[in-house]
């Protein structure tokens, strides 16, 4: 059933088992696996069918960290939540983001990437993927030489691309047709309201825009509102806990985790025209044992040589582009160039060289490829990166939160390091060279923004001082409330989070089956 | 006519500067060099001397790195010194030899730099220690 809060009656109460608040990717895929159960499943949702503007205003708030966009602009308060407006990149979270890892401050997860291996392979049906597999050997045919051989510093592997599922359609109908899971569109929730020890959830309180206010009475309480919102909420609901709910050691909405998203040279070199780019090209349909799929390959770098070198996780996109256009094209093009922020020093003579003399052997209108690539870094833990909240208020009197994005030194050390990784990777193999100004900068870009990949500020811990939540994603102290989404990561990664939001989400539905069974 | 040592020294110059800058892109001796001469080093090694991006590459790290501006250093640390060239097998005439020999040298001195992750940024360009050396060796050799 899916209904409109507008038309609740002012002062009702509503109850179920297990009430879900926010209908992302982490909250629907939640709650889909309690269709057809015996289990009631209420969901509470912010927006409607569609974004409205009034609504949406609710995702305002501050930022006086690193620059970073408009908070507004990287959330969707809408029925399927982010997913509205999701790019569809799939991949797991590698083993090495999981460990303890000396080198890098607050790192571990409490549980091991083999424990979420189940959970993967079921959240590849939830995004609509191909079979479970995420190495190039899982793909390229045996075999098959390509340019970039995995090395010892270097790991081949491969993103999945979703179609990208929008969850709302998807689960629409389904949740519209069930009788046992709810979804209460233009849902607010203003309060989670604890017990006066503080020790369960007793309701939630929901107020809409229109002035109409009741409450949710569940046994169970999953916030799935996202990696800022979950925060705000706990910190909001400060009636019996001042400090927040849950944040009896201060660390909610701390963690506050980004990806270094940045575009950051070229390869160039003639080996690059003369063929063998089976690897870099390595992208579109492919057809392995399971069914075929929409892949393409990058390099990360590699455990052994990120411990050797102290450095966060990373990986590079080697995408292809057309050197004659970035040679002699369009203002259009000059834009694209700006837009990647680069200042290369005697960039015309490097390439004006090299793209004439190519011209004059080849056929005109033969193009020889250059390749940009794509690098993209994991955000180290950092408890003074943070969200809190401030005095201003929404229109519903909630007060609005404030994101305070530090990046710290490591981040910034991995960021130039890794260039230099990649850079001997691709010499040693003599696969051509990379052209870039990451190693001479002592600063990061101007213009820097990040992503929108919101993470860690509900971190998983078995210590309640170093997290939020236990690894079985209930919140510290609270018998009753859980979290879902990317909130829960104690690391980042360089992983898109939402194929890990849709696992952990099945792992939740799971443990909460057989809390409930016995 | 030059003394069979410096014969030597110019061919291991001309062959290595060939092989490393052949693989960058940057300086493209294959596409500017025409293909007649390719096999004959005592008139390839004069268009290096007209490869301007060569020179600026090579002049750019001779910036960097003024303290390396010597001849017999840079050929020591990229393609080998005297006792190195006498070392390889072969009659003059015998290029074939020579470039395996020469060759195999400076790839495993270029992927040790990679390995140990001996590179630098010189015009943009990430290169090993050794192929900038190269480069900086062939500015010195035009006399630039």
């Amino acid at each position: 059933m899916i209904i409109d809060s507008r038309q609740v009656e002012n002062g009702a109460t509503l109850e179920a088992d297990i009430c879900i608040i926010g209908s992302g990717p982490a909250g629907i895929s939640l709650a889909a696996e309690f269709l057809g159960t015996a289990i009631d499943v209420c969901i509470l949702e912010s927006g409607g069918e569609q974004p409205d503007a009034e609504t949406q205003l609710l995702a305002g708030g501050l930022s006086t960290g690193h620059r970073y966009f408009s908070l507004m602009s990287t959330r969707l308060r809408m029925f399927g939540g982010t997913s509205g407006h999701w790019t569809g990149w799939c991949r797991p979270l590698d083993r090495i983001d999981f460990e303890a890892r000396p080198w890098i401050p607050y790192s571990g997860w409490p549980l091991e990437f083999d424990e979420l291996t189940e959970f993967y392979d079921r959240a590849q049906t939830v995004c609509d993927l191909g079979p479970y597999g995420y190495k190039l050997s899982d793909w390229l045919p045996a075999g098959n030489d390509h340019l970039l051989k995995e090395s010892a510093g270097l790991d081949a592997k491969v993103i999945q691309f979703s179609p990208p599922t929008r969850f709302g359609p998807k689960y629409k109908r389904q949740i519209e047709e069930s009788t046992n899971v709810i979804a209460c569109l233009h849902a607010n929730v203003t309060q989670i309201n604890a017990s006066p020890t503080g020790t369960e959830v007793e309701s939630v309180s929901v107020a809409t825009l229109t002035g109409r206010n009741f409450h949710v009475k569940a046994k169970t309480v999953v916030l799935a509102a996202g990696g800022l919102e979950n925060p705000r909420l706990l910190l909001m609901s400060d009636s019996i806990q001042k400090e927040g709910l849950g944040n009896g050691k201060d660390v909610v909405g701390r963690y506050f985790m980004n990806h270094t998203f940045l575009p950051v040279g070229f390869v160039v070199g003639s080996h690059l025209a003369e063929g063998d780019s089976s690897f870099v090209q390595f992208q579109g349909v492919h057809q392995q044992s399971g069914g075929p799929a929409r892949v393409q390959a990058y390099l990360a770098v590699s455990p052994e040589v990120q411990a050797r070198e102290r450095i966060a996780n990373v990986s590079f996109n080697l995408v292809p582009t057309d050197l004659s256009t970035l040679i002699y094209g369009s203002d259009d093009n000059a834009t694209w160039f700006e837009k990647l922020g680069l200042t290369i020093r005697n960039f015309d003579e490097v390439f004006l060289g090299a793209a004439n003399r190519a011209y004059a052997r080849f056929n005109p209108d033969k193009l020889q490829p250059v390749y940009s690539i794509l690098s993209i870094t994991e955000q180290t833990p950092n408890p003074a990166s943070r969200v809190t909240l401030v005095s201003e208020r929404d229109a519903l009197g909630q007060r609005l939160l404030n994101l305070e994005w530090r990046l710290s030194d490591i981040d910034f050390f991995s960021w130039k390091r890794s260039h230099v990784i990649i850079g001997a990777e691709l010499a040693r193999a003599g696969s051509g060279r990379i052209v870039s100004d990451v190693m001479e900068r002592d600063a990061w870009p101007d213009g820097y923004i990040g992503d929108w990949h919101h993470m860690g500020t509900t971190r998983m811990s078995d210590s309640d001082r170093e997290g939020v939540v236990d690894r079985n994603c209930r919140v510290h102290g609270i018998s009753n409330l859980y979290i879902a989404g990317s909130s829960v990561f104690p690391t980042s990664g360089y992983a898109n989070p939402t194929l890990t939001i849709v696992a952990l989400s099945l792992r939740l539905a799971d443990h909460l089956k057989r809390e409930r069974n016995g | 006519m030059d003394s069979p040592g410096n014969e030597r020294r110019t061919f291991l110059l001309a062959l290595t500067a060939g092989l490393f800058c052949k693989t960058i892109g940057a300086s493209d001796v294959e596409y500017s060099v025409d293909k007649g001469i390719r096999g004959r080093t005592k008139d390839l090694m004069p268009e290096f001397s007209k490869d301007q991006t060569s020179l600026r590459i090579g002049l750019e790290y001779l910036s960097i790195f003024p303290e390396e501006a010597d001849r017999d250093f840079l050929e020591s640390a990229t393609i080998g010194n005297q006792v190195d060239w006498e070392a390889l097998p072969g009659a003059l005439s015998d290029e074939s030899d020579w470039q395996a020999s020469a060759t195999d040298l400076c790839r495993r001195r270029h992927e040790a730099d990679c390995d140990l992750l001996n590179m630098v940024c010189v015009s943009g360009l990430v290169l090993s220690r050794t192929e900038a050396r190269l480069y900086g060796l062939i500015a010195l050799q035009a006399g630039v």
